[in-house]
């Protein structure tokens, strides 16, 4: 699995740090800050639902 | 990929007349989900639906022409000059056409057979469907009195791409604006006209305005807000009419208000909110007191199930009051696509655990809000740290936190959103999120 964020269109949700915490954060302005674009595999389900609940579309998943 | 159907898929003419004995039940199980409302809500229906590995039909309908563009820009960035451009797809068209679903555009839902499972087009076509969503969103509230049968020149309602670009080109020519609403959306539309040098008044009935929303502390901070930037308030008094066509233009030149006074604008908008677009259900034997009512799993009866602006699901802060707020649409079609599916495979269905959640940007100030407000909730003022002029305010309830809301403090807000989910979540229910 490959990440990609479009950080322009960040409406600063928090939404994917809820979803995984360990792959999202956001800075002082709430935008999203990708932690690792190649998460391991016991994390894939979270950043599918981190994608899914992003107000923005922001969150885009390349599956291998 | 996407096709644009004019020849409906199987089992959808205006003849077929459905067997539903009970081979013909299972038989339609394998008709497809039918989604009405091709928006935040339906794709999210749409997107959930493939992640939980459903491969069978998807068919998706809309009155509009294509699918409608992402509408918070449309009170914000899209009513600048080149607004155009800051309107997105709600989902990217890459995503979209990995669901593989057809979509039907330009043909309204006009009426529901639950019996025969029957969704009937303006067209005269019926379809045929295993499981009906309804996402059918919700429209503005016309101002009372007002003949929108003949569109007045200056007279705005905001919901669409076409109406942003009625107002932008209003706002581009300066001007004043008169906005009845002192809600979320007016407020915001006052902001963007004062951004861009317009003289904007808000009039809002309730003296009170946002406050029964986002509590009094906030409420309070964004009316100085918007006093300080030159936005005329009128609070506690009712706009009644209209001033057009005085001078023989035909165009808006004031709103009235009960007092008498009339407060110059060349244009007005009206967002004294929104009504469900729920019409076409009118026959389908639903409960429509307040949008489409559902029970917690998101479902109006057996195989109808509905999602977004026009749906009440009450969840787990709330009482079920009707959200009308775009995180409020995702998490409903995600609730109602796994829990369509856990119905089909017999499976328990989950409730509605989402906290509620929106947002709103005015000026430089994004206020965030999640969970509950109560007027019998404690409030309480939190400073947030390194940032000058935010804070968090929380709503508690016999000491436990139903609500929050934060100006500029958007880290601060996901932390409050998490603690809110686990002061809400029943004891019982381990947190185990619909992917
Ligand atoms: C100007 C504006 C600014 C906003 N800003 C924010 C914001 O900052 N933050 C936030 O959280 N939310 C915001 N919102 C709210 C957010 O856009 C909505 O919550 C969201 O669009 C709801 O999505 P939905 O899919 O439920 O309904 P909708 O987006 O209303 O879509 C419903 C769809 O159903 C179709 N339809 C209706 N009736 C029929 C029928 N009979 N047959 C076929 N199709 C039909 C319509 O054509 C439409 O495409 C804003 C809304 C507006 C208008
Ligand atoms: S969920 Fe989306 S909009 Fe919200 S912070 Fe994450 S990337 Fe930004």
């Amino acid at each position: 699995m490959k990440i990609k964020v479009e950080e322009s269109w960040c409406v600063a949700s928090g939404s994917c740090v809820l979803a995984a915490p360990k792959v999202f954060d956001q800075d002082e302005n709430g935008v999203v800050i990708l932690l690792q674009d190649r998460p391991a595999p016991e994390l894939h389900a979270s950043v599918r639902t981190a994608a899914s609940v992003c107000p923005s579309a922001v969150i885009s998943i390349e599956e291998d | 990929m996407i096709s644009i159907v004019d020849t409906l898929p199987r089992a959808t003419t205006d003849t077929l007349a459905p067997d539903l004995s009970s081979a013909g039940r299972s038989a339609a199980a394998e008709w497809p989900v039918v989604i009405v409302g091709a928006s935040v809500a339906g794709l999210s229906v749409a997107e959930a639906l493939r992640r939980h590995g459903y491969s069978g039909e998807i068919v998706m309908v809309d009155s509009a022409d294509g699918f409608p563009g992402d509408r918070p820009p449309l009170s914000k960035a899209a009513l600048f000059p080149a607004g155009e451009t800051t309107v997105y797809d709600v989902v990217p068209a890459i995503r979209r056409e990995a669901l593989a679903m057809s979509c039907i555009f330009g043909a309204a839902a006009t009426g529901v057979d639950r019996h025969a499972r029957l969704l009937r087009l303006a067209d005269g076509r019926s379809l045929a469907y295993s499981d009906l969503v309804i996402a059918s969103g919700v429209r503005p509230r016309a101002f009372p009195g007002s003949n929108h049968r003949e569109p007045i020149e200056g007279l705005h309602m905001l919901r669409t791409a076409a109406d942003a670009g009625r107002l932008r080109a209003a706002l581009a020519r300066g001007g004043s604006i008169a906005i009845v609403g002192g809600g979320v959306l007016g407020l915001e539309v006052a902001a963007t006209a004062r951004g861009l040098g317009c003289e904007a008044s808000v009039i809002e009935q309730t003296p009170a305005g946002l406050a029964a929303k986002l509590g009094a502390t906030l409420a309070q901070r964004l009316l100085d807000l918007h006093r300080a930037h030159g936005v005329r308030l009128e609070f506690g008094v009712e706009a009644v009419g209209f001033e057009a066509g005085q001078s023989g233009s035909g165009r808006i030149e004031g709103l009235r208000l009960t007092d008498g006074r009339v407060v110059p604008a060349s244009d007005i908008l009206v967002a004294i909110g929104c009504r469900p677009n729920v019409e076409w259900l009118a026959k389908a034997g639903l409960d429509l007191s307040d949008g489409v009512v559902c029970d917690p799993f998101g479902m109006a009866v057996d195989h109808i199930w509905a999602a977004g602006d026009v749906a009440r699901i009450p969840g787990l802060t709330e009482e079920g009051r009707r959200q009308e707020h775009k995180q409020n649409a995702i998490d409903h079609g995600r609730l109602v696509a796994a829990n369509l599916l856990a119905a089909r495979a017999g499976l328990p269905l989950k409730r509605l655990e989402a906290v509620p959640y929106f947002w709103t940007d005015q000026f430089d100030v994004k206020i965030q809000f999640a969970g509950a407000y109560s007027p019998a909730a404690r409030e309480m003022v939190v400073p947030v740290e390194g940032r000058e002029g935010a804070i968090a305010v929380r709503f508690e309830v016999e000491g436990r936190l139903i609500g929050a809301a934060t100006w500029n403090a958007p880290k601060a807000m996901t932390q409050l959103r998490r603690e809110i989910e686990l002061a809400c979540l029943p004891i019982d229910a381990p947190k185990e999120s619909i992917s």
